[in-house]
C-alpha cells in the first residue's frame, strides 16, 4: 500500500500520509501561516487543533474548512491566506 | 434516519454510553465532527499514519471497534449547530457549514466535551504559539510542533504535553507553571490517597528530569514576538519581581486547563451551574446524569473536568440511565461505574487545589495586558478596547454588544475568560445563539427549500 499522497499547497505540489490532519501536513512543509486577520492582515494559524477557534481556517477545493478537522486526501487543492 | 437514542460527542464518555445502548440491542446514532470519533483523549489517526507510526491509545481503537461492532453508527464529520424549537430536533450540517440536516432525537446524550482555556499575552496570536493540546494531537501522528519548543500554563496537562514532546524528539526548553503545586502541602497528602495516579504524575517528573527539562514553578510568559531568528518569548515570576529569562524557539505551547463545553446544552435549555473550585459553568445533572430536561443526559467533561477515567465511567452510567428509560435490564459494572466517577471526582478537586484558581490565571493575565494586546482573536478587539467599552459596569453582554469581543467565529471560546476577567466578573459568561458553528447561507436556502 503506498501511503502517501500527493496534493497542492498554494499551487505547489507536496506529499503526506493520506488522512494525516491537514495542519499537520502543513506544519511538515514548513507552514504555520493559514489564514489572514482582516483587520491587521497579520497570519493566524491552528492554535486550539479541536475545531473550536476556527484559526486555522483555509479554502480545500474551493470551500472554507478548519484544517484541523480535514484529513489529507489525493489531489486536493489547499488555499492558504484565501479566506475572508 | 431515526434512532432511539443520539449521542453528541464521540470521545470517551460517548463512546462509552453508545457502547453500552448499543449491546443492549437499543439503537443509537453518535454525531462528532471531527473525522473519526474517539473525542480528544481517544483521537485515532488514519490508517497511513497509524502504517507509519504506530497507534496512539490502542484501548480507544478498541472501544471504537467494540460500538461498531455492538452497532453504533457514526456520523463522524458532522456539527450540531443547532435546536429546533421541540428541543428535540438537533440541527446539524456537515463541518465545513454545508449538507444542512434535521436529526430527530427522541433521546439526546450531550458528551461534548472540553475545550482549553485560552488566555492572552502580547503575541499570543502568532502561528507559532498553540495550545498544549494542539501540540499534543500532533505528538499523536508523529509530528512535532517544533525542534525547539517551551512549554507554559498551569495544569498537571503540561507535564503530559511536555512528555509527549520529550518522545517525538522536540527539545523542550523549559515547562513553566504559574503556581507552585510541587511543593508538599496538605492537600498534597489527599493525593497521596490516589496511588495509581500519584505514580503516573511522578512518572512524567522523573521522564522530564532524565530528559534535562526544567520545570519552574511560579513563573509565566510575559510577552512572545516573531523575530528573524524565531519565536522571541520573555518568561518572568507570576507573582512580585524576580529575573525575566528569553528564549528563542519554534513554538510556544500554552494551557490553563479544560473548560467545559455547555453551548449544546445550554441552546437545548438545559440548567447549567457555576463550579466552585474552577468558576466553570457545568451541566446540572443528577447522580444518572439526567439533565432537568426529559430526555436529555450530560456525560464526561460537560458535567465538569475530571479526566477521561472518569469520562468513560460516566458513559456508563449515563448509557444505563437511558436504557431503563427505554425498559431494558440494567447492564452490569454499573455498581463499579459509580464508585468510579466518585473517586476520579475526588481526585480532580485535590489535584485541582493545587494549582490556582482559573478566576486568579484569567484576572492576572488581564491585568498584565497593555491596552494594545489583542483579546478577542477573531473581531481583534484589544484589552484597551475592552476597558474603554464598560461605561463603569461590568456587563459582559454590554461589552460584547459594543466591542464585538466574542461575536465572531469561534462565539467567545477563546476570549470569555479573559473578556470577564477584563470586566471584573470571571464567572460571567456569553450568551450562547445559534449557530454554534458557522454555516453557509446557501446551504440554509437549500434547506428551506426541501422543507418547504
Ligand atoms: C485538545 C485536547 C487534547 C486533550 N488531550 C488529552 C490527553 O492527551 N490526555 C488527557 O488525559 N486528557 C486530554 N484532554 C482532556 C480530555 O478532554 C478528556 O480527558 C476526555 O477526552 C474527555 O472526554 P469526553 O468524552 O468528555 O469529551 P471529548 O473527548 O472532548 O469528546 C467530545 C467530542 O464532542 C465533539 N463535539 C463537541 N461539540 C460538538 C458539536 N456541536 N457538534 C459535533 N461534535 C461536537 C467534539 O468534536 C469531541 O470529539 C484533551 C482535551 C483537549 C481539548
Amino acid at each position: 500500500m503506498n501511503a502517501t499522497v500527493q496534493f497542492r499547497i498554494d499551487g505547489y505540489e507536496v506529499s503526506a500520509l493520506e488522512g494525516a490532519t491537514l495542519t499537520a501536513a502543513l506544519l511538515q512543509s514548513g507552514i504555520r501561516g493559514l489564514r489572514r486577520d482582516p483587520v491587521s492582515n497579520e497570519f493566524r494559524g491552528a492554535f486550539c487543533g479541536m475545531g473550536a477557534c476556527f484559526e486555522c481556517e483555509l479554502v480545500v477545493d474551493g470551500r472554507t474548512v478548519r484544517a484541523c478537522l480535514t484529513p489529507v486526501r489525493a489531489d486536493m487543492d489547499v488555499r492558504t491566506g484565501a479566506t475572508t | 434516519m431515526t434512532s432511539d437514542v443520539v449521542i453528541v460527542g464521540a470521545g470517551p464518555a460517548g463512546l462509552s454510553a453508545a457502547t453500552v445502548i448499543a449491546e443492549n440491542d437499543r439503537s443509537v446514532v453518535v454525531i462528532d465532527e471531527q473525522p473519526r470519533p474517539g473525542g480528544q483523549y481517544y483521537r485515532q489517526q488514519s490508517a497511513a499514519v497509524i502504517a507509519t507510526h504506530g497507534v496512539h491509545r490502542a484501548e480507544g481503537a478498541a472501544l471504537i471497534e467494540r460500538a461498531r461492532r455492538a452497532g453504533v453508527q457514526f456520523r463522524s464529520g458532522v456539527s450540531v449547530w443547532g435546536v429546533d424549537d421541540d428541543r428535540r430536533t438537533l440541527l446539524v450540517s456537515a463541518a465545513d457549514g454545508t449538507s444542512i440536516r434535521r436529526h430527530l432525537a427522541p433521546r439526546i446524550v450531550v458528551a461534548t466535551g472540553a475545550t482549553e482555556r485560552a488566555l492572552p499575552f502580547p503575541g499570543w496570536q502568532l502561528p507559532a504559539v498553540t495550545t498544549v493540546g494542539y501540540a499534543q494531537h500532533l505528538c499523536a501522528e508523529g509530528v512535532r510542533v517544533g525542534a525547539r519548543v517551551l512549554v507554559a500554563g498551569s495544569g498537571p496537562f503540561l507535564l503530559s504535553v511536555a512528555c509527549s514532546l520529550v518522545g517525538v524528539g522536540v527539545d523542550v526548553v523549559a515547562v513553566l507553571e504559574e503556581g507552585t503545586p510541587y511543593r508538599p502541602r496538605a492537600a498534597g497528602w489527599k493525593v497521596a490517597g490516589h496511588p495509581q495516579r500519584l505514580r503516573e504524575f511522578a512518572a512524567y517528573r522523573a521522564r522530564l528530569a532524565a530528559a534535562r527539562v526544567p520545570v519552574r514553578s511560579g513563573r509565566r510568559v510575559v510577552s512572545a514576538e516573531e523575530t528573524a531568528d524565531g519565536l522571541r518569548v520573555v518568561e518572568g515570576p507570576t507573582v512580585g519581581t524576580g529575573r525575566a529569562r528569553q528564549h528563542t524557539v519554534d513554538a510556544l505551547n500554552v494551557g490553563f486547563g479544560f473548560r467545559p463545553q455547555i453551548d449544546l446544552l445550554r441552546l437545548l435549555g438545559c440548567g447549567t451551574r457555576i463550579d466552585a473550585l474552577s468558576g466553570d459553568e457545568v451541566a446540572v445533572v443528577d447522580v444518572d446524569g439526567a439533565t432537568d430536561l426529559d430526555g436529555v443526559w450530560a456525560a464526561g467533561e460537560v458535567t465538569g473536568i475530571a479526566g477521561a477515567p472518569s469520562a468513560l465511567a460516566e458513559g456508563l452510567v449515563v448509557g444505563a440511565a437511558v436504557l431503563r428509560s427505554l425498559g431494558a435490564p440494567l447492564p452490569e459494572g454499573l455498581a463499579a461505574a459509580r464508585r468510579d466517577v466518585s473517586r476520579a471526582r475526588a481526585f480532580a478537586s485535590t489535584l485541582g487545589r493545587l494549582y490556582p484558581a482559573p478566576r486568579d490565571l484569567a484576572a492576572l493575565a488581564a491585568a498584565s495586558l497593555g491596552d494594545d494586546a489583542l483579546v478577542c482573536r477573531c473581531e481583534s478587539v484589544s484589552a484597551g478596547q475592552v476597558r474603554a467599552a464598560q461605561f463603569g459596569g461590568t456587563d459582559l453582554q454590554a461589552v460584547k454588544a459594543a466591542t464585538r469581543a466574542g461575536m465572531g467565529l469561534c462565539q467567545g471560546r477563546e476570549c470569555a475568560p479573559a473578556v470577564s476577567a477584563l470586566c471584573g466578573s470571571p464567572t460571567a459568561a456569553f450568551t450562547v445563539r445559534p449557530p454554534l458553528r458557522p454555516i453557509l447561507l446557501a446551504a440554509v436556502a437549500e434547506h428551506a427549500a426541501q422543507v418547504i
